[in-house]
């Protein structure tokens, strides 16, 4: 009996190992209609789609907003889910849509992807703490294209393999790595060393 | 987060490797980016709040979403339960459920099911399903418990009822008792009784048909619940009779849990049908068990009113957390007084079932003989309280679009004898019949169940159907249906059966 919950524990650590296998079996129960099962893949991207919008963003409720507008949407169109794809690919796929669409709504005249396009003196509705930490940073994001930035985004905030963001993007993972290291380049052409020399500062109090 | 700075420069390098001459630019560029990653503020509730709306339920717990990742979490935690040592891990039963309690249909292309028509089985069944439910046995049947005032043939299922294949079985020994001596059809020898045969004509005198070109055909999805995660971790443990890992490819279909107290419950579930049923658990019920030897039938003053059954059975299903959004107002299934042997005096049955009938896309399910088709709360008459639950499926459906009648005259010449499945002797045959006429008022579209046979399989399926209210009847005592159903389908429809009786569906 002194044996059990380590016994147990086994069983139970097993079973989470099947995360991968049941993503699948989710996937494919949700096509089928089951909204219980799809109430698993809203539980594992839930977060990473939410700061992804966010980060195109800068706003707390805009965000939610378009989060749960990306849901919807992928709820409803799943059963156009090409199963060969990667979930989580499409999915930022949604969301990436949903951002462009309300930009492009917002600002019909202009060609604005993300937030990152507004001029900082855009009226268009901020986080202020948000704001005023990227307004240095800011401008020189916004010399990037569209795709430089998710790519930057994807690849430093939120960690995706350069497999997970050229599916995203939908390039090839070498087009991907590319593009990462042209943006890098690019922001270091641009931005002052001496801005960051002050930020390495501030930096490495917090590391 | 140094070491994550040194990750990302190492890979710019490989990338591009004239980084590397810019080390230090790069390192404060990143690091620089790195900081600058906003705070976004996730609210945990907005969380909740979303999951709600899409699936309808409440984000799980921590410890249950830990499962919730898994599609046989539920069923994991189950098994858990039924070994010995597995309850001090089990807080709820919340998690993603392995059988779909919400509502699902996915919409499959037009004819998806294959055709519809009912095929013959062996025993020469009228139903596609193998089993007579023709109106001739089931009357026979109830005719043969009620007494009827006199000898008829009704043409219609008896009321409200759908007759169990054992039921039909058991009244079919009565009726080829007199076959010997009586009239007989043209081809196969069946017996009736003395007199001429009581013939129904079902006489429709509602509105003008509202009938629809196609028609939504659904069919339950099972098969999809099946466990091979479930049976990967049993065959850990170590039963001493034998090494259950040393077998391959397994998957657990079926699970049964007891509860070991007084008036338990043994609770059976099937991954393979998607359906969970339960029972009295026997031996833990003293009115069951043949150890009280002071059980006595049942007088009839023993029976529960309408809204006491309905109550006992909405209490336990409260109490069980069964979702009865898919289901209609429950209603009683009618029932037959017994008749004690040794006094003569009436008896009551001791179980009772209250049915929630079963709606799908809204639509109310009907088995062939008009009954309603859904949840069967048994009651028990004698210790009111629920001894058995069947009919707790899961919910996941798919639906194809199919080609229905609209001639209102074929509908009606069939509703004129009763629906698809009842029987009147040809025009030629020479049983004597007297014909009484029954009035059918304006119909309800409803959902027939039934089965579809291919390949040497069956396929449920619920098609669309007309109810036709019964609005009157003769005043001679005899039994007659509510109502009576009839199928949509073409197919279906034309298989009213004509010519001679078809005595192999009595055998």
């Amino acid at each position: 009996m002194q044996v059990l919950p380590n016994r147990m524990s086994c069983v139970l650590y097993d079973v989470v190992e099947h995360l991968n296998m049941d993503e699948r079996s989710a996937i494919e129960a949700a096509i089928r209609g089951d909204t219980a099962r799809f109430a698993e893949l809203y539980d594992a991207y839930v977060r990473s789609i939410y700061n992804f919008i966010y980060y195109k963003t800068h706003h707390k409720e805009t965000a939610e907003d378009l989060t749960s507008e990306t849901f919807f949407k992928a709820l409803k169109n799943i059963r156009q889910f090409d199963t060969d794809r990667s979930f989580r690919s499409w999915l930022y796929t949604v969301a990436h849509n949903c951002v462009r669409d309300h930009y492009r709504a917002a600002r019909p005249a202009s060609d604005i992807d993300d937030v990152w396009n507004l001029p900082s003196e855009d009226n268009m509705v901020r986080d202020t703490e948000t704001k005023l930490a990227l307004k240095e940073v800011q401008k020189h994001m916004g010399k990037l294209s569209p795709i430089q930035r998710d790519v930057l985004v994807l690849r430093l905030w939120q960690e995706l393999s350069h497999k997970e963001i050229a599916e995203i993007i939908g390039k090839s993972e070498a087009n991907s790595k590319m593009i990462y290291s042209r943006a890098i380049a690019q922001l270091k052409a641009s931005v002052p060393a001496g801005v960051f020399a002050v930020l390495v500062v501030a930096l490495l109090q917090h590391v | 987060m140094n070491k994550n700075i040194d990750d990302i420069l190492r890979e710019l390098v490989t990338i591009e490797p004239s980084f590397a001459q810019y080390e230090g630019e790069m390192r404060t560029l990143i690091s620089e980016l790195l900081a600058k990653k906003p705070d976004t503020r996730l609210d945990e509730q907005f969380v909740t709040r979303l999951r709600a709306q899409l699936i309808g339920r409440p984000t799980p717990s921590s410890f249950s979403r830990y499962f919730s990742y898994l599609p046989y979490a539920v069923a994991a935690l189950a098994v858990l339960i039924a070994l010995p040592y597995g309850a001090q891990f089990v807080r709820s039963g919340s998690g993603s459920p392995v059988f779909a309690m919400n509502q699902q249909i996915q919409s499959l292309g037009s004819d998806a099911y294959g055709t519809l028509a009912p095929q013959q089985s062996e025993q020469g069944g009228l139903g596609g399903n193998g089993v007579a439910h023709g109106a001739f046995s089931a009357a026979s049947a109830q005719n043969e418990t009620t007494a009827a005032p006199a000898p008829t043939m009704a043409t219609a299922p008896a009321a409200g009822s759908a007759v169990p294949a054992a039921d039909t079985a058991a009244a079919t020994p009565a009726v080829a008792k007199v076959a010997t001596s009586y009239a007989t059809t043209n081809s196969a020898r069946i017996a009736f009784p003395p007199g001429p045969m009581t013939v129904y004509n079902y006489v429709y005198k509602g509105d003008p048909l509202d009938l629809s070109a196609t028609g939504d055909v659904y069919s339950r999805v099972t098969g999809q619940n099946s466990s091979a995660q479930v049976a990967s971790q049993l065959k850990k443990f170590n039963f001493g009779l034998i090494n259950l890992s040393a077998f391959s490819d397994t998957s657990v279909r079926t699970f049964e849990l007891a509860e070991n107290k007084p008036y338990g419950y043994l609770i059976d579930a099937s991954f393979v049908d998607g359906t969970i049923s339960i029972n009295a658990d026997y031996t833990q019920w003293p009115s069951l068990n043949g150890k009280n030897s002071d059980v006595q039938p049942l007088s009839m003053s023993a029976m529960l009113k309408d809204d006491e059954l309905i109550g006992i059975a909405k209490q336990f299903l409260n109490a069980y957390g069964v979702n009865l959004s898919n289901y209609a107002d429950p209603v009683v299934q009618q029932y037959s007084e017994g008749v004690a042997s040794d006094s003569g005096t009436q008896m009551a049955p001791d179980q009772i079932t209250v049915v929630y009938p079963l709606k799908i896309s809204g639509i109310q399910v009907y088995e062939d003989g008009a009954s309603p088709y859904g949840l069967q709360v048994g009651i028990s008459i004698r210790d009111k309280k629920v001894m058995s639950v069947y009919g707790l499926t899961s919910q996941t459906y798919t639906s194809s679009s199919y080609k229905l009648e609209t001639d209102s005259d074929k509908i009606l010449s069939v509703l004129k004898k009763g629906g698809p499945n009842s029987w009147i002797p040809p025009e030629d045959s020479d049983v004597q019949t007297k014909n009484v006429d029954i009035e059918i008022g304006t119909p309800t579209k409803v959902l027939m169940h039934t089965y579809n046979y291919t390949n040497g399989a069956s396929q449920e399926l619920f098609v669309p159907a007309l109810m036709f209210p019964v609005t009157s009847t003769p005043s001679d005592g005899g039994h007659y249906p509510k109502s009576i159903l009839v199928p949509l389908i073409p197919e279906l429809l034309n298989q009213a059966q004509t010519g001679p009786i078809p005595y192999n569906a009595l055998r």
